[in-house]
């Protein structure tokens, strides 16, 4: 038995197996010790029993945490990759999009590739439980099992074609390296990086880097990428190595793409031009709404859609909605501004001398997804933009509607215990939509939304009543009945908080219900309602917003006159107060936004790390862009 | 106090029905869920309440929760309940499709 010497019981057994060999194995046993050889035996093998039973607990454990290590690092690493995968989705729907091209070979592969390292991830973490594997996992893992099967023959193609592609080897360049004495925290020298002319050679250099990681065995290590700094595991170098090594052959091949792009570019007519433009406002919008798709984690829900003049986008199939409601807001859009003419300039710039900075290579791609700046004062188009951002935001508002309406498709479907959870991070997320600021408490969050559901019940009932003919998207109006039916509940739940006085109602008469089944059934169909009301009134603290006005109008134990109807331009005025908190949140909340290439980087300015994010964005190029009073920034 | 159960048809004194929809018993009080119905004795969603059950001048009456804290601690209890009441509904319905 060979076990090696890292604990007393393991010295005390090579000790005693020391002496039984030197006495009784090599020939030193001397006469009449038999009943030491006996005494020594039996010691040996209780010693023995006693270890190995010790080392395979001790081996079980310190496999399982060794095995939690890897599967945190795993996933740390592809959350990376996950990221780094979304920027290049974004910089390639700019790139690929504007121009109508298909999704890039490379990129299908990237993803296909990530999508069965995810899946292989999660079966090997849902293998653990097996055995005791709760049932509400067995169809997920039954699921994750046959799509692992499916795509395996896929992604040998794609590692092929990867590897193919990747095959560029870079040894002449110099790496500058910093470290310190606790840690190798390996950071890109940024006055070197910066001279780098092209992104190929950046991500060259950045390869170099990771070479340089690699050397360095057992320790943790950080690597600053695009001015994200992630600390990698030396064990998984060589993976990330891997995706380093496709990321770079796809920014070689769009390097040369954009090149042929500004070329086009020039050479387009004046057709062309307002495609482009129309490209511009659907990334636009989608930059406005939403950040990158999340492809990786939920791969059964992302599909192509293709827009009215045949180009296609791969969306979440839970968007799909809303750019169903973008595309068909397009005509109004055109109309509303003379920049989506077909005769007018692509772009309007407000801040010239900055613009006029940015490499022409870069502002080619930056004419395509900012254009709601002006570069000069004109009242008229000044006029015109607020309109079409009145426009946008309304649309970003809508998309917010509908992704609250989704809670009520994922409190219906999944298990409720994790359900209140996915709900109440479905709230915040939501409410968080509203006010980008961590300047707002949840509560604050919770009364902008109160105030948007109070509006809204106040123009259904406008509505009802047929005094006023107000429009709302369609998209609103289907997600209210939602809404509204969830803020009912929440403010009768309300009702029984504290008044200033207290209330007692005599009990005239008890009897039994007529059909109490009846009641029962009905009551469970409220009951998902009712829990996620009281759970939003208890812990979301939406408590304080609701005045004793409603109080004591939802209580239905004491009538108040009802409050005249108020103007029809209420709806926009609610718009505008949104609009205003949210411009708010933004300017103070400390959230920097940068364009760098097409891709969006938000940096909280309160993060630790936020100095070196900035200065590595800046100092690669990439530009900040501004807030704007009335809308946000594409 | 009179028997009382859950599902139960209350009225109150400003002439209204409420059924019990939920019922708990914390710290020696016991406390409804109420939700109003009408004369078909079919439930109205929008009107729905906690409240203490009390004797008030000797007679029997249904209080507000006046102390927030009180108020949370009941609503907690009322949560876990109609929580296990959707898992319930939830299973029923998904038992129906299959």
């Amino acid at each position: 038995m060979n076990l090696r010497v890292h604990n007393p019981e393991v010295a005390r057994i090579q000790i005693t197996t020391h002496e039984f060999e030197t006495h009784f194995i090599n020939g030193e046993r001397q006469v009449g010790d038999l009943n030491d050889f006996n005494t020594l035996y039996q010691e040996l093998k209780k010693l023995i029993q006693d270890y190995k039973k010790l080392y395979l607990e001790a081996r079980d454990e310190s496999t399982r945490k060794e095995y939690d290590t890897f599967l945190a690092q795993e996933i740390d690493f592809l959350n990376l990759m996950n990221e780094i995968m979304s920027s290049l989705e974004n910089y390639h729907d700019v790139v690929g999009f504007v121009e109508g091209r298909e999704i890039k070979k490379e990129m299908e592969q990237a993803s296909n590739i990530i999508k069965y390292r995810n899946i292989e991830r999660q079966i090997a973490i849902l293998r653990r439980m097996k055995g005791n594997m709760p049932d509400s996992y067995k169809e997920q893992y039954q699921s994750l099992l046959n799509h692992y099967k499916k795509l395996r023959k896929e992604v040998i193609e794609s590692e092929a074609y990867i590897i193919e592609k990747s095959s560029t080897e870079y040894n002449t360049m110099e790496v500058t390296t910093s470290s310190d004495k606790k840690k190798n925290y390996y950071t890109i020298d940024q006055e070197f990086y910066n001279k780098l002319p092209l992104i190929t050679d950046k991500c060259k250099y950045i390869e170099l880097i990771i070479n340089n990681i690699e050397k360095v065995k057992g320790k943790k290590s950080f690597v600053t990428y695009c001015g994200v700094t992630k600390e990698i595991s030396t064990k998984h170098v060589w993976r990330y190595r891997q995706y380093i090594s496709l990321l770079t052959n796809l920014y070689k091949k769009y390097e040369a793409e954009e090149k042929d792009l500004i070329k086009q570019e020039n050479e387009r007519s004046n057709t062309d031009v307002c495609a482009s433009q129309y490209a511009s406002i659907i990334i636009a919008l989608y930059k406005l709404g939403f950040e990158a798709l999340p492809m990786i984690n939920h791969p059964d829900r992302v599909m192509t859609v293709t827009s009215i003049d045949g180009k296609e986008l791969t969306i979440l199939k839970s968007r799909l909605e809303k750019f169903e409601e973008l595309i068909s807001k397009y005509a109004d859009l055109k109309k509303l501004t003379p920049y989506l003419d077909e005769k007018s300039d692509l772009m309007v710039i407000q801040d010239i001398e900055k613009y006029q900075k940015i490499p022409e290579r870069k502002r080619a791609i930056f004419n395509k997804i900012r254009f709601f700046e002006y570069k000069k004062e004109d009242e008229r188009v000044l006029k015109e933009i607020a309109k079409l951002k009145k426009a946008l935001y309304e649309l970003c508002m809508a998309e917010k509607f509908v992704i609250f309406a989704n809670m009520k498709a994922i409190f219906k479907t999944s298990g409720l215990p994790e359900q209140m959870s996915v709900f109440y991070t479905n709230i915040m997320s939501n409410v968080n939509g509203f006010s980008v600021s961590s300047k707002y408490t949840d509560e604050e969050k919770l009364q902008v939304l109160t105030d948007i559901l109070l509006k809204l019940e106040d123009y259904e009932k406008r509505k009802e009543e047929n005094k006023i003919n107000l429009s709302l998207p369609l998209i609103i109006e289907n997600a209210s009945n939602f809404l509204k039916k969830m803020i009912l509940n929440v403010k009768q739940v309300l009702s029984a908080l504290p008044g200033k006085n207290k209330q007692h109602f005599k009990i005239l008469k008890i009897r039994k219900g007529k059909n109490k089944n009846h009641l029962l059934e009905k009551i469970k169909e409220q009951s998902s309602y009712i829990a996620a009301s009281i759970g939003m009134t208890v812990f979301a603290g939406l408590s304080s917003f609701v005045s004793s006005y409603e109080i004591n109008k939802n209580l239905g134990l004491k009538k108040e006159p009802t409050p005249p109807l108020k103007e029809p331009t209420e709806i926009d005025r609610v718009v505008e107060k949104i609009t205003q908190r949210f411009n708010e949140g933004k300017e103070s909340s400390g959230i920097i936004t940068y364009d760098y290439n097409g891709m969006i980087f938000e940096l909280d300015s309160s993060a630790p790390d936020f100095e070196d994010k900035k200065k590595a964005l800046e100092s690669n190029g990439a530009v900040e862009i501004k807030q704007e009073r009335g809308g946000r920034a594409a | 106090m009179k028997p009382m159960e859950l599902y139960d048809i209350l009225t109150l004194e400003n002439n209204k029905e409420y059924t019990i929809a939920n019922m708990v018993e914390y710290k020696d009080s016991t406390y409804l869920y109420l939700i109003e119905v009408d004369e078909n004795e079919d439930i109205i969603e929008n009107t729905q309440t906690i409240v203490r059950r009390i004797i008030k001048d000797g007679e029997e009456a249904v209080e507000k929760v006046t102390n927030n804290e009180e108020y949370k601690e009941v609503a907690k209890l009322f949560f876990d309940l109609f929580k296990d009441l959707a898992i319930e509904e939830s299973d029923n319905t998904d038992s129906d499709k299959s």
